[in-house]
């Protein structure tokens, strides 16, 4: 990724800045109905000309599902979602491409799409030669008899999907030379995105390489394979020439992977004083369309974290992804734990209210003294510490006396396996440095620099962390899940630790100089473990207009972010991550009507926040270290866990009424007045 | 149809389309790829640019229409390599972390500065709207504006 | 994303655009394109040709006439929220036109062309209806006048003819006593309004309203006029009472439909509220002098 230095400049070099010569644009034609048969295509490339599935690869997602809920590279006899590719078209000028897409005639014979999970539970299988809508469906935690409680409150949440809307849409460049396949391409993974490929054309792995251009942004949604870039690597080795297609906003809008889109079902047994006994709760994911994306196995994701940070002794869940006529759902910052914090959240809000307890109080009283690990297989160190001075540094008794504040509490398991590969190359007296991981904001650069200077002694600027390129690691995994300075920082310290190793041994003894003088080159894949889940709490305060207008005033986090690598750019992480939250609290959803149309078609709709919707922000880290060699902890997605049941809170205390859903329209805030 | 403007201070020359897009011509015909697209709607901003001292979204004026005017893109805000103040600021108050948006918040903020008024951050703020950002939060953004007065303040006085 | 190809023409004289425009319909009039162009990139228009009036000499002003503020068509939208004499003496014109859309948008968007667009949605068709304003249409055939009431006919459409330019808006001088005001509610993040009001009134020395017209965006097939709600103020005094009464008539004329930002209940209620606000402060507007 281009430095700051020169992306402040316009000089970064994103995937559409990149021109080959004799390129070829390429234009989707996609399906305007959300369920339809196919009864015939002309024109463009088409399934006729490639019959292929993509399969799961990228964050989340997983090779093991039924090939038949696979989505196809191009619709063949169904189409199941508004925006699904039916063909391509290319052409040498982008404007000329876009013209061609009237050449090409489709028929269609529409049917009655399913547009909700509950119709989709009824209604006959989408996809043919399958028992139901139910991709997959799994229960965690030991049943229990249901023994009845002094306290048994039971809600049910909605968390609407969300686009991810990075400021750069998805794009890639496919060039083809006769014998290898060269992909530039914004992402956040390079090697899923090769292992895709290879996977869905049958490639060699060491005939294809996937360069990262500099990324605007991902959030989740670059790292999976999606048919569009199967169709531009397709395109370049029929044709022989670079085939470059960038998506448009509306594009993106309506076809790729959104996330959230979950129902949780909450059922809690308590005592009077809001000690929580057992929990036996439903997890279902609005998957969309096809299998094998994250929304076919988040369920099983957030079912595991729901106990959160609470010592809660018997749990059962029940995990279920099911089929819609959507487009599939995939990874959006978070990823399954926001919505885990959110249901127990909202539900210990809702018991504090049932016993007359504060919202601390009843959190309080969950927390645990020791280590634990949940019936639902979360290991959560012990959390009434972190509570107890998170609740004093937020200062949460004042300020929910005084302006109504809501209070999160919360764990981040950052998904750390299966670890991350790095290299580091000593030559000519500089460094060069590999990760597996690709950043694309999140200035691993200077975390490498960082680990680096502490582990070898050596300056910062003769250091240089190269763009990710799966020519120059034999394996790697990416970025997502708030994973990268815990296990790419492990994986270049294993790397640093080896070269240093290498010095000793050739040298008698480490030095830095020695180091710089020689030439060295070592390449780990770190598979480091160990649990490096992080506590964190979040205070929000609002005010709400007579329009029923949610102005988000102060938004406060108390973070365990384990030892800081990069201080300034974790607070940009947060303020990042808590806007996206209130994003999600008041703006963000994607609408279907009943005929599965996309109603929510520009960035206005879609609801992304603007500078006037920002609170105060006020932060305050705390550094419990991790057992990792760089004692790191993760941090990118605590913002979007926390903030919105911190957010959602202090809008019910405010307004008087109970929230079970995001976004909240402020007419449901004004419904009496 | 032959357009004639300044871009960055050089004089400009082509024959385009009626209908391609000023950021379009930018980006591909002069190889200007500081000026980014992030959306079809003119909802964004990634695209601005300034036509005449103005700040504008190029995504929604066609480049015929720039014909006779004088353009600056981000690409013509540092001199001889050294960053100008407003960008200087960007990189020293973290004002970016993915960069896509970058061009636009800088060219909207040069802009701002350039009207010489004492704006409270409400007014800054609303001064942003046409400029989004998915990245930052925007706090980081809004005090990188700033910086950059004070950053120019400073230069002015030397 | 990319519009289809037109034909395109830059007359640098009115009689030029005149002629090009020939009562063709798929002869479309281009000025600052901030509606214009977003719809040919989506494709929802393809006319068959453009004629750009951005390069006519003189339709950019703001000029006190003897009896008339007259704003010609092609001025922008921040340029028109900027001027000194809109802020002083139309509050309404300069509250509407600095909350269009956003600052980027505003440098290139027209008065002209926001009025010439007359979607429900836009904000300057509700202040000249409150402002009893005049659009002065030119032709071949020559220069015809053509009042606020008449001029909005429906979505997107106008009392223009296809032959025919809006060159210049006119809003009567207002004597003493007079205030204005513009009210509006879009979604927090931005975006198109929900509803807007635009209130004009005269204020007689007893402090009873003398004359008023108040406008409504937003909520409507077109933009709307509260005519039984302006009756209800003539000669009375805005208390909350009135207020209440009166906003009650503006929602009874109002035809608000379901959309992705809103139920037809919620934009009642927020009209409701936004007409009392926007009385009362163009009231507090004539009375402060």
């Amino acid at each position: 990724m281009s430095a700051p230095e020169l992306l402040v400049k316009g000089a970064g070099k994103y995937v559409d800045d990149i021109t080959l010569p004799r390129t070829l644009h390429m234009a989707v034609a996609r399906s305007p109905y959300a369920r339809a048969k196919v009864l015939s295509v002309k024109g463009g490339m088409n399934a006729g000309d490639l019959h292929a599935l993509v399969g799961g690869f990228g964050e989340g997602a997983r090779g093991d599902t039924n090939p038949t809920v696979l989505h196809p590279v191009f619709a063949s006899d169904t189409v199941n979602y508004v925006g699904q590719p039916v063909a391509a078209v290319f052409a040498a000028d982008r404007y000329a491409a876009e013209d061609k897409l009237d050449e090409i005639d489709v028929e269609y014979e529409p049917l009655k799409p399913i547009t909700t999970i509950g119709e989709a539970l009824s209604a006959a299988p989408l996809h043919a030669g399958t028992r139901s809508n139910v991709i997959q469906q799994s229960w965690i935690g030991a049943d229990f008899d249901d023994q009845p409680s002094p306290v048994m409150l039971e809600e049910e949440f909605t968390i609407d999907r969300i686009v991810n809307n990075p400021l750069e849409p998805r794009g890639i460049i496919a060039d083809y030379d006769g014998a290898r396949l060269t992909v530039y391409i914004s992402t956040q993974a390079v090697f899923s995105i090769k292992r895709g490929l290879c996977n869905t054309l049958k490639l060699e792995s060491s005939n294809v390489r996937v360069v990262q251009a500099d990324t605007g942004g991902a959030f989740g949604v670059k790292s999976a394979l999606y048919p569009e870039y199967v169709m531009a690597a397709y395109a370049a080795m029929t044709y022989r020439r670079p085939v470059k297609w960038i998506e448009s906003r509306s594009e993106h809008l309506a076809a790729s992977q959104p996330g959230r889109g979950v129902h949780g079902k909450m059922k809690l047994f308590a005592d009077t004083d809001g000690r929580v006994e057992a929990l036996r709760a439903e997890v279902t994911t609005d998957a969309g369309a096809f299998g094998g994306t994250a929304g076919t196995f988040s369920p099983f994701f957030i079912a595991m974290q729901l106990t959160g940070p609470y010592g809660i002794e018997r749990a059962r869940v029940q995990a279920t992804s099911v089929m819609t006529n959507k487009p599939p759902q995939g990874p959006y910052r978070g990823a399954g734990r926001p919505e885990a914090a959110f249901f127990m959240e909202r539900m210990m809000d809702a018991l504090a209210d049932e016993v007359g307890k504060g919202a601390d109080e009843v959190r309080l009283v969950n927390t645990t003294t020791q280590p634990f690990t949940s019936p639902l297989g979360l290991e959560i160190d012990a959390s009434r510490p972190f509570f107890t001075k998170a609740v004093a540094e937020l200062n949460y008794r004042e300020k929910s006396q005084s302006d109504k504040a809501g209070l999160s509490f919360f764990v981040l398991v950052p998904a750390v396996p299966p670890g991350e590969s790095a290299r580091v190359r000593v030559q000519n007296g500089v460094i060069d440095v590999w990760l597996g991981s690709n950043q694309h904001g999140q200035a691993h650069t200077a975390f490498v620099k960082r680990l680096l200077n502490e582990e070898l002694g050596v300056a910062p600027d003769v250091i240089t962390l190269n763009t990710g390129d799966s020519d120059t690691l034999k394996n790697g995994v990416g970025t997502w899940g708030s994973r990268s300075a815990i296990v790419g920082g492990a994986a270049v310290v294993a790397a640093a630790r080896n070269v240093k190793a290498q010095v000793e041994r050739r040298r008698g003894a480490y030095t830095a100089e020695a180091l710089l003088d020689g030439s060295y080159d070592a390449e780990v894949f770190d598979k480091h473990s160990g649990q490096v889940n992080s506590f964190g709490a979040n205070l929000a305060t609002v005010r709400i207009d007579k329009f029923g207008m949610v102005t988000v005033t102060e938004c406060a986090a108390h973070y365990d972010v384990g030892r800081p690598l990069t201080p300034g750019v974790v607070e940009g992480q947060i303020a990042g991550g808590s806007v996206q939250g209130i994003g999600q609290v008041l703006y963000e959803g994607v609408v279907h009507d009943a005929e599965g149309r996309l109603l929510t078609k520009d960035l206005f709709d879609a609801g992304l926040p603007i500078a006037k919707n920002i609170p105060e922000f006020s932060i305050t880290i705390v550094e419990q270290p991790s057992s990792y060699p760089h004692r790191a902890k993760g941090v990118g997605e605590a913002p979007t866990i926390g903030v919105p049941p911190a957010v959602v809170r202090a809008i019910e205390n405010v307004s008087g009424v109970r929230i079970r859903r995001t976004p909240i329209s402020p007419e449901e805030l004004i419904a009496d007045a | 149809m032959r357009t004639r403007f300044t871009v960055n201070g050089a004089k400009v020359e082509l024959d385009v389309e009626p209908r391609r897009l000023l950021v379009s011509v930018l980006r591909e015909e002069l190889g200007l790829t500081g000026t980014h697209i992030g959306c079809d709607t003119t909802n964004c901003g990634a695209c601005t640019v300034l036509v005449d001292g103005t700040a504008i979204k190029s995504c929604t004026m066609l480049a015929v229409q720039a014909d006779g005017t004088e353009i600056l893109t981000i690409e013509g805000l540092a001199k001889e390599g050294a960053l100008h103040p407003v960008q200087t600021a960007f990189v020293e108050k973290h004002g970016l972390q993915c960069g896509f948006c970058t061009p636009g918040m800088v060219m909207t903020s040069y802009w701002l500065l350039s009207q010489n008024k004492d704006w409270d951050e409400e007014e800054i703020k609303k001064q942003l709207s046409g400029n989004l950002c998915r990245c930052t939060g925007y706090r980081n953004i809004i005090e990188s504006l700033k910086r950059a007065k004070e950053l120019m303040r400073e230069e002015a006085i030397r | 994303m990319y519009p289809r190809s037109f034909d395109y023409f830059a007359p640098k004289s009115l009689g030029e655009a005149l002629e090009l425009l020939g009562g063709n319909p798929e002869v479309k009039v281009l000025a600052g394109g901030q509606s214009l162009v977003p719809s040919l990139k989506l494709r929802v228009l393809s006319p068959q040709a453009l004629v750009d009036i951005t390069g006519i000499k003189d339709l950019c002003y703001v000029r006190h006439e003897k009896q008339v503020l007259a704003i010609g068509a092609l001025t922008t939208v921040a340029a028109v929220a900027n001027d000194r004499t809109v802020a002083s003496s139309l509050p309404v014109l300069r509250e509407a036109a600095e909350q269009i859309a956003d600052p980027l948008v505003r440098n290139r968007g027209t008065i002209g062309g926001n009025l010439c667009n007359a979607d429900p949605i836009n904000d300057l068709p509700a202040v000249m209806l409150a402002l009893n304003a005049s659009m002065v249409a030119m032709s071949r055939r020559g220069t015809r006048r053509i009042d606020a009431d008449s001029f909005f006919v429906g979505a997107g459409h106008t009392a223009l003819a296809p032959e025919e330019i809006l060159t210049q808006i006119e809003i009567p001088v207002q004597e003493a006593g007079f205030g204005s005001a513009y009210r509006k509610v879009r979604k927090g993040s931005g975006g198109f309004s929900i509803a807007g009001v635009a209130s004009c009134l005269s204020v007689a020395g007893e402090g009873t309203i003398a004359r008023c017209r108040i406008a409504m965006t937003a909520v409507g097939p077109s933009v709307l006029r509260a005519e039984n709600a302006e009756r209800a103020l003539l000669g009375e005094v805005p208390s909350d009472s009135v207020l209440d009464r009166v906003a009650g008539l503006a929602v009874e004329a109002s035809q608000p439909s379901r959309d992705l930002t809103a139920s037809k209940e919620y934009r009642r209620r927020v009209l409701h509220k936004l007409v009392k606000e926007a009385v009362g402060a163009s009231y507090e507007g004539a009375t402060v002098h």
